[in-house]
């Protein structure tokens, strides 16, 4: 590890202060100053560890809270002395979790529709005094198949499927494709919101359920009712609010993979709505995907699934590197740091070749947004004249940012950084022990 | 346009043009681009801070900061706007979609080609 191998810009300075970390995903600070860690407990790739909130130091990572099985711990909040932790549920369903400064865990909310392709993610603390958080999809778009297989829980609960906030009528598109679960030849059809092998027709209805996925909800700090906020995402993994208050969201664009391949869908950020739907399993940033610009080489073009939307599409206020995995992020808050009121997001970096191929890798960076004109630019990166993380590049700098905060003064911006992952046509293969915190401050106070 | 010296000007110019657009519409092995570093590409005209708008709302998931990604990398193209107008209105086949004046008009697009090459200005 060497932070002379970091890019940023020169005001800044950048080290490390967390070693060692397995899956970490989020961070969070307490009134003092304390910085902890969550590990996830969960890698794609699928690797399974124990999820953890740790106090974390240069010298030690001193264990506060464990869970078991149900990862991954997909992110951390603190507020009023404790935590708010989103349980990702690949095994039992999502559940978001109250984390006491001594270890103690009380379960908010659980059996949140999780155990798919993405999980329960956030959280963030709104001024309502709400606990917020994400909820992702099971599916890439909407219709289950090989690809969530090769994900590995298909084989676990083959009956899983997507499901939808409000009612929706089908177009009753099927889809062929292989039998993961019990082999053979013989192609099998499945629908869109129905589980693997069940075919839909024409002017089907799938009823609407709270929870459900593709979603941002909302439940009381003490726990109660889940309430739906918006939805029509694929993956809000990023949640956060401006210092204005107003509540944005990174989500995971399509891949290009499974039965209802898409290309060239970008990862965005949006600003919520109360009620607002946000256009998947049809649309991608606000355009329809069932259009030639959407359609991947070589394969079919997506076709629409809805017979009627929801409502319109709520475009995006910018919009990242196709797979770029455009994850946690932060607002800055204070002159101290700088670019007060832009969003700086850690950018994991690409799961291709599973997710679909590119010319160059993407990602393995934060970027940071001014969110009135959609504008991004470079934050750090790796230094030299190739982009990558630096087990490729064979440096000592950054691997896969996957989440940043500022602490609550907003002088310093801590990065998570999830460690090695290297990925082939046979999938990710994630790295134990390489997770790293990175500090990142100003060297001088001044406003940008 | 026979016997109009002005004709094997027209041809070799059409033909130049032709020659260039197919290299640029070729995939192929792309040229790594050099990382911005921290610095942001050197625009102050406000032709160029709309073209940037452009750019974000258009290409940059393709071409994230001009750099490779999906789609090659742009930064470090020496083509002239003529051929970028034509890349952008048509594809010229390949992968990248086409976008029409509806998509992106024409003084959007002049101000994409502004914010295009003060990009390029930025790569060595």
């Amino acid at each position: 590890m060497s932070t002379k191998d970091i890019a940023l810009p020169p005001e800044y300075v950048v080290e490390a202060v967390g070693f060692g970390l397995t899956y970490p995903t989020g961070v969070a600070l307490d009134d003092n100053g304390g910085v902890y860690v969550v590990e996830s407990g969960y890698s794609y790739g699928e690797d399974f560890a124990r999820p953890r909130l740790l106090a974390v130091k240069p010298s030690e990572n001193r264990e506060i809270a464990g869970g078991d099985k149900n990862g991954p711990w997909n992110g951390i909040v603190h507020a009023d002395g404790v935590f708010y932790v989103a349980e990702g549920g690949e095994t039992e369903g999502g559940r978001i979790l109250k984390i006491t400064a001594d270890g103690k865990i009380t379960v908010l909310a659980e059996g949140l529709p999780s155990r798919g392709d993405h999980h329960t993610n956030g959280p963030a603390i709104g001024p309502d005094g709400a606990v917020y958080f994400g909820q992702g999809t099971k599916t890439n778009s909407a219709v289950v198949g090989e690809d969530n297989a090769a994900f590995g829980w298909l084989r676990r609960h083959s009956d899983e499927h997507d499901i939808p906030c409000a009612d929706v009528t089908l177009e009753g598109v099927n889809f062929e494709s292989k039998d993961p679960i019990r082999g053979g030849e013989s192609p099998v059809a499945t629908g869109a919101y129905v589980p693997f092998g069940t075919r839909t027709e024409k002017g089907q209805v799938i009823k609407g359920e709270v929870p459900c996925g593709g979603a941002v909800l909302r439940i009381p700090k003490a726990g109660g009712k889940i309430e739906l906020v918006a939805w029509g995402f694929r993956n809000p993994y990023g949640l956060a609010f401006s210092p204005e208050g107003k509540l944005y969201v990174a989500d995971n664009g399509f891949d290009d993979r499974g039965s209802r391949p898409i290309w060239g869908a970008a990862d965005e950020l949006f600003a919520v709505e109360q009620g607002g739907w946000y256009g998947w399993p049809d649309y991608s940033g606000g355009l329809a995907v069932a259009q030639n610009r959407f359609k991947p080489p070589g394969k079919a073009q997506p076709p629409k699934l809805l017979a009627k939307d929801p409502s319109t599409p709520i475009a995006p206020v910018a919009r990242f590197a196709v797979h770029s995995s455009s994850n946690g992020f932060d607002f800055s808050r204070s002159d101290a740091f700088g670019y007060v009121g832009q969003a700086f997001v850690a950018q994991f970096g690409y799961l291709s070749p599973p997710t679909g191929k590119v010319l160059a890798p993407v990602g393995f960076r934060v970027v940071r947004v001014d969110v009135r004109t959609g504008v991004i630019a470079d934050f750090i990166s790796n230094k030299g004249d190739k982009n990558g993380p630096a087990s490729l590049l064979k440096s000592g700098g950054i691997e896969r940012p996957v989440a940043v905060r500022f602490d609550k003064a907003g002088r310093s911006m801590y990065v998570v950084d999830f460690g090695e992952v290297t990925v082939s046509e046979k999938g990710p293969k994630p790295v134990k022990g390489t997770g790293i915190l990175w500090k990142v401050t100003r060297k001088t106070a001044g406003a940008s | 346009m026979e016997g109009n010296p002005e004709n094997g000007r027209c041809v070799v110019r059409r033909t130049a043009v032709i020659v260039a657009l197919a290299v640029i519409g070729c995939g192929g092995s792309p040229r790594r681009s050099e990382t911005v570093q921290g610095r942001p590409a050197p625009i102050s005209s406000p032709e160029q801070i709309a073209g940037e708008r452009v750019f974000m709302k258009n290409c940059n998931q393709c071409h994230p900061l001009g750099e490779g990604g999906l789609g090659p990398p742009i930064n470090n193209k020496p083509f002239p706007a003529v051929m970028l107008d034509a890349k952008v209105r048509t594809g010229l086949g390949g992968d990248m979609p086409s976008f029409s004046e509806k998509d992106i008009s024409p003084k959007e697009l002049d101000q994409l080609v502004a914010y295009l090459e003060a990009l390029r200005s930025n790569h060595p």
